[in-house]
């Protein structure tokens, strides 16, 4: 029983977009990622500076012209973000990192080593399925194997756990280790005044405890939401108020690049019911198929009856207001809206906020106003 | 679709699979019982870290301070920079010795 369901998982396939997605991220982080490591690659061209090689005697990237390394590693990094070749350019651009990381011990960075980790797992996954110039030069898949996609997701959550267990030991939980890392000058800057013993102490507690419970939160359907706005907060609070700036932003997309894998694969599995005899709602829901690339929704207009039935939705409360039907809930209006921002990749991250008390009430009224106001003209027709 | 069977195929990919899970955990786990920051640990902004620092010892025994940063690349805290370094100063003219600091402590290292 055991065997059949490891099996089943090892040979399961799913469709390819999330991996698009991902990868299309990844490629534009590990183009960035080249902005941050050019200074070093560049001082270890200097033969005046001191190279520190893992082995003795070890061929090194250093050894070769940086404008080199970095045009090589941009031009892959392009072609890998743009689905280009992409089980080759992504093998290459792998090689090359993994060159990069291993070729002085100065070149090492948990960031460029989890990028190394995802651009290969990627890269086997055959991300290049989907969202890729590969896609539209028909080598496109329909589905591509979905282990790769969970280590991915596993590998996100190790990370998460162990960053959160090494920082438990006594000079991390006093909160000298966020003080002293805080930003000191420019608008963002965190005053000598709030760095006190007890607000320190008390952020690096909640800083463990945000990590290890991303490390399982991801998982779970419950608290993905939840888990996604806490990822999104803890990384660009990194990025905001701790220095040095550009490694934090890098290690950011990095970081979230790998998030858009965790949502629901199951694909239509939304139903947008929406009115189709209004120009202005029809705009909307183009703009929200245009961007669902994914494939999560399924749309149905407001005149479609029959279906309209089987989704226990009345015609009036079509045309009222948008209809988001899942297969356990049904919600309209504002919050109909802030469900389909939830599955679309721009906006996954984010579109929990909307579900805030107040955000929702001013979204609820806001929604409201306009859908009595609009003006809906589509040919002839005019509301 | 499901294969019927273990084909050689599928074995590959759960031996790649298991093998990848038990490097990703088993490294990490173990750099948790050594002191901070370990490579491969995911061991960021754990601890106070500090540039290493380096002075040569003349042969009068006067001590000149070295201004480490502009003889290396990136100050990462993973490295144990005292001999490394040692080995660079211990080439230029009068030095008989390098005192560095670095994760391990302070050490005076005897140029050969």
């Amino acid at each position: 029983m055991l065997l059949t369901r490891l099996r089943g998982a090892f040979s399961a396939r799913v469709r390819p977009q999330a991996a698009g997605v991902a990868r299309v991220a990844v490629g534009a982080a590990a183009i960035l990622k080249t902005v941050e490591r050019a200074p070093i690659l560049e001082r270890l061209s200097d033969p005046a500076v001191l190279h520190v090689p893992y082995l003795a005697g070890q061929p090194s990237v250093s050894d070769v012209p940086p404008e080199l390394v970095l045009a090589a590693w941009v031009l892959l990094a392009t072609a890998f973000m743009l689905g280009l070749a992409t089980r080759l350019s992504g093998l290459a651009l792998a090689i090359l990192l993994t060159a990069v990381l291993l070729s002085d011990q100065q070149l090492y960075s948990n960031h460029l080593y989890l990028l190394i980790l995802l651009v290969g797992l990627l890269t086997m996954a055959d991300s290049g399925s989907a969202l890729s110039l590969d896609a539209v030069r028909g080598s496109a898949r329909r589905v591509i194997p979905a282990w790769p996609l969970t280590l991915i997701r596993l590998q996100v959550s190790i990370v998460y756990l162990f960053a959160g267990l090494s920082k438990i030991n006594a000079m991390y939980l006093s909160g000298s280790v966020i003080a002293v890392s805080l930003r000191d000058e420019g608008l963002l800057a965190i005053p000598a005044e709030w760095r006190t013993f007890e607000l320190m102490a008390a952020t690096a507690l909640v800083s463990i405890m945000v990590e290890l419970a991303l490390s399982i939160g991801l998982w779970l359907p419950r608290w993905r939401r939840t888990a996604f706005l806490a990822g999104l907060g803890l990384h660009v609070g990194i990025a905001v108020w701790f220095d040095p700036t550009l490694p934090l932003i890098v290690f950011a997309f990095i970081a979230l690049s790998p998030y858009v894998l965790f949502l629901d694969p199951d694909p239509r599995r939304l139903t947008i019911v929406y009115d189709d005899s209004c120009g202005f709602c029809l705009h909307w829901v183009r703009w929200f198929r245009r961007l669902d690339w994914l494939g999560s929704l399924r749309t149905v207009p407001s005149s479609d009856g029959a279906e309209l039935g089987r989704l226990g939705v009345t015609r009036d409360e079509a045309d009222r207001a948008l209809q988001l039907v899942s297969r356990d809930r049904r919600s309209e209006g504002f919050r109909a809206v802030v469900g389909v921002l939830e599955t679309l990749p721009i906006s996954f991250l984010w579109a929990p906020l909307l579900r805030l008390r107040p955000i929702r009430r001013l979204g609820d009224s806001v929604y409201r106003r306009i859908a009595l106001r609009r003006r809906c003209t589509i040919n002839s027709f005019v509301r | 679709m499901m294969t019927s069977r273990w084909s050689t195929r599928l074995v590959l990919t759960a031996v790649l699979f298991v093998t990848f899970l038990i490097a990703q955990v088993s490294v990490p786990l173990r750099s948790l019982f050594e002191p901070r920051p370990v490579r491969f640990g995911w061991q960021m902004y754990t601890t106070l870290t500090y540039a290493p620092e380096a002075s040569v010892e003349h042969a009068d025994g006067e001590l000149t301070t070295i201004d480490v940063l502009s003889l290396i690349a990136d100050p990462r805290a993973e490295i144990h920079w005292a001999e490394p370094l040692a080995r660079l100063l211990c080439e230029r003219e009068d030095v008989e010795a390098v005192v560095a600091t670095d994760r391990d402590g302070t050490r005076r290292i005897p140029c050969s």
